[in-house]
């Protein structure tokens, strides 16, 4: 195994409030790891640091070796960082097969004289384009509902749509950042033989926020606690992080 | 066919061009500009000038009216497009402006406030109805192909779309690129067509106008913006006498749609899928009912 993403000593800073202070992280290849603590710990800004949104005060995030600190969002993406958004952010004026087709624009090898009279590779290439988003909708159960405006499909079935559209740019690691929010017990438990299929199908790492303590506890290998921008506790063990009094002070409570 | 009837089908189609342009980057993009009219100005000095000084036929004068036209939006554009919406829409309508004071002031080579005379008369109603055609082809090809992708992206979720790996920076300056491209190729119709053309011709009202006309026939339809521009058009022809009253019906018609149907008369739907069986279906759409 060897490391795809490295974080070290990340400070970020709005105005005067410290989202986040000294963080580090280091992801294996293949790994799944989480990310939990009370609102407004941080950790949607850790995502938004890695995939280019903010810009961090100080601190180093290594991919494969290379430096994402001051690369623009798309250069991230392109680099082989997928993510979804916490507040769903889908093409919503466009129908489900189109959200996918354009996050699949890498597999678009024709040129502008091609697209504008729609001859040479066009043809060729927009339908491998569309079948290719086909599969990718069929393995997130929506191939039934592909020609759906994104914005009135059903909630669930939105973050299913978001992550297929993730996985559209053939990344290597992916960010979900609360795939389960909203969820019951039972679609939390779809959730996480869905999240474990596509990771093997697609060798992906995985970097995920989550809330529902069972899908933490079910997915990931290691879990980071984050408490007012800070590390509270990490560990591979999930019983461990349990007991672990600050943590259960700050964000799990008292049973 | 007329005079008066190819001038009114000429204009139409100077219109409608332009306003297929600003259909990509208004409806399209969600890109505001009121500088297009300064676009459309570049290519009608450009072309007119080459005509009429150097003698260069209209087949490499519009070309290259339309290139510089593009040119001016890109230099523009690589300034601006960093600014956030109504910041770009505030510098497009300076820069616009500071194209035709340019024009004023740069008399000798262009006979400044009093106008540009003489120029050859290239342009009738088959060549005009021809490139609005040709045009109307190019932009609805351009929309279905990755780049049309993209710039709905940005006009969709301009976060998501750079999360998907969309350089948004580059396809908002391409987008406004090709828009100033088709106002540069209907200013080239026009200066062909009236012989005469004055720097206040190409004013903020012209841009505003056609974002108007797009707004009325849907953002997101190529052919509602057409629809509305040629309608848009006639309209003044018809009420000769109430032409002068244009601006405040424009006006009263975009707080109507904006109330009524906000998407505007076709918003996000083309022509083709309200009456699918009129249109011929693309060889990809039938195979896939093939299957």
């Amino acid at each position: 195994m060897s490391r795809i993403l490295g974080i070290s000593n990340l400070t970020m800073a709005f105005g005067g409030v410290r989202a986040v202070q000294q963080f580090d992280l280091l992801l294996e290849e293949g790994g799944v790891h989480g990310l939990i603590g009370p609102n407004g710990a941080g950790k949607t800004t850790i995502f938004n640091v890695v995939t280019g949104i903010y810009r961090p005060q100080s601190g180093s995030v290594l991919f494969e070796g290379r430096e994402l600190v001051g690369r623009r969002p798309f250069d991230i993406a392109n680099a082989g960082i997928g993510r979804t958004f916490q507040n769903i952010r889908l093409f919503p004026n466009l129908s489900a097969l189109e959200n996918v087709i354009i996050a699949g624009h890498k597999d678009a090898s024709y040129g502008m004289l091609e697209a504008l009279t729609h001859l040479g590779r066009y043809g060729r290439v927009v339908r491998a384009q569309r079948e290719h988003a086909r599969e990718l909708l069929a393995i997130v159960g929506l191939d039934a509902r592909e020609k759906e405006r994104a914005g009135s499909l059903p909630y669930g079935l939105q973050r299913r749509l978001e992550i297929a559209r993730a996985l559209a740019i053939r990344p290597r690691l992916l960010l979900l950042d609360e795939p389960a929010a909203g969820m019951n017990e039972e679609e939390s438990v779809a959730l996480v033989n869905f999240i474990r299929e596509i990771r093997r199908r697609f060798s992906l790492t995985i970097f995920m926020i989550e809330h529902h303590m069972d899908v933490v506890t079910s997915l990931c290998d290691e879990i980071t606690v984050l408490n007012f921008g800070k590390i509270l506790a990490r560990s591979s063990c999930m019983e461990e992080i349990k007991k672990n009094p600050s943590v259960v002070e700050a964000y799990l409570g008292k049973e | 066919m007329s005079d008066y009837t190819q001038g009114v089908v000429i204009l139409i189609c100077v219109n409608a061009i332009a306003v297929a342009g600003v259909s990509v980057l208004t409806g399209f993009t969600r890109l505001f500009s009121f500088g297009n009219g300064g676009f459309m100005a570049i290519g009608a000095y450009t072309s007119a000038i080459l005509t009429k000084v150097y003698g260069a036929p209209l087949a490499l004068s519009m070309p290259l009216g339309m290139a510089c036209a593009g040119a001016a939006a890109w230099l523009i554009g690589k300034l601006t497009l960093r600014l956030k919406g109504d910041y770009f829409l505030i510098t497009t309508l300076g820069f616009g402006e500071c194209i035709r004071v340019a024009l004023e002031y740069a008399y000798k080579l262009t006979g400044g406030p009093r106008g540009y005379s003489n120029i050859p008369h290239y342009t009738n109603a088959y060549l005009a109805v021809g490139l609005l055609i040709v045009s109307l082809i190019v932009a609805r090809n351009f929309i279905q192909s990755k780049y049309g992708w993209h710039f709905m992206a940005i006009r969709e979720q301009e976060v998501a779309a750079e999360a998907v790996g969309v350089d948004t920076a580059k396809y908002k300056l391409m987008s406004f690129v090709f828009s100033a491209v088709y106002a540069g190729c209907a200013g080239v119709l026009f200066a062909h067509y009236l012989r005469f053309i004055a720097p206040n011709m190409f004013n903020l009202e012209k841009s505003a106008e056609w974002t108007i006309t797009v707004v009325i026939g849907g953002l997101g339809s190529l052919s509602g913006s057409v629809i509305s521009s040629v309608i848009l058009t006639l309209l003044p022809e018809v009420f000769r006498g109430l032409a002068e009253y244009r601006m405040l019906v424009y006006g009263a018609a975009v707080v109507l749609i904006i109330m009524l149907r906000p998407n505007g008369l076709m918003g996000y739907r083309e022509l083709s899928s309200f009456f699918p069986a009129l249109f011929r279906k693309s060889r990809s759409d039938r195979e896939e009912e093939a299957r």
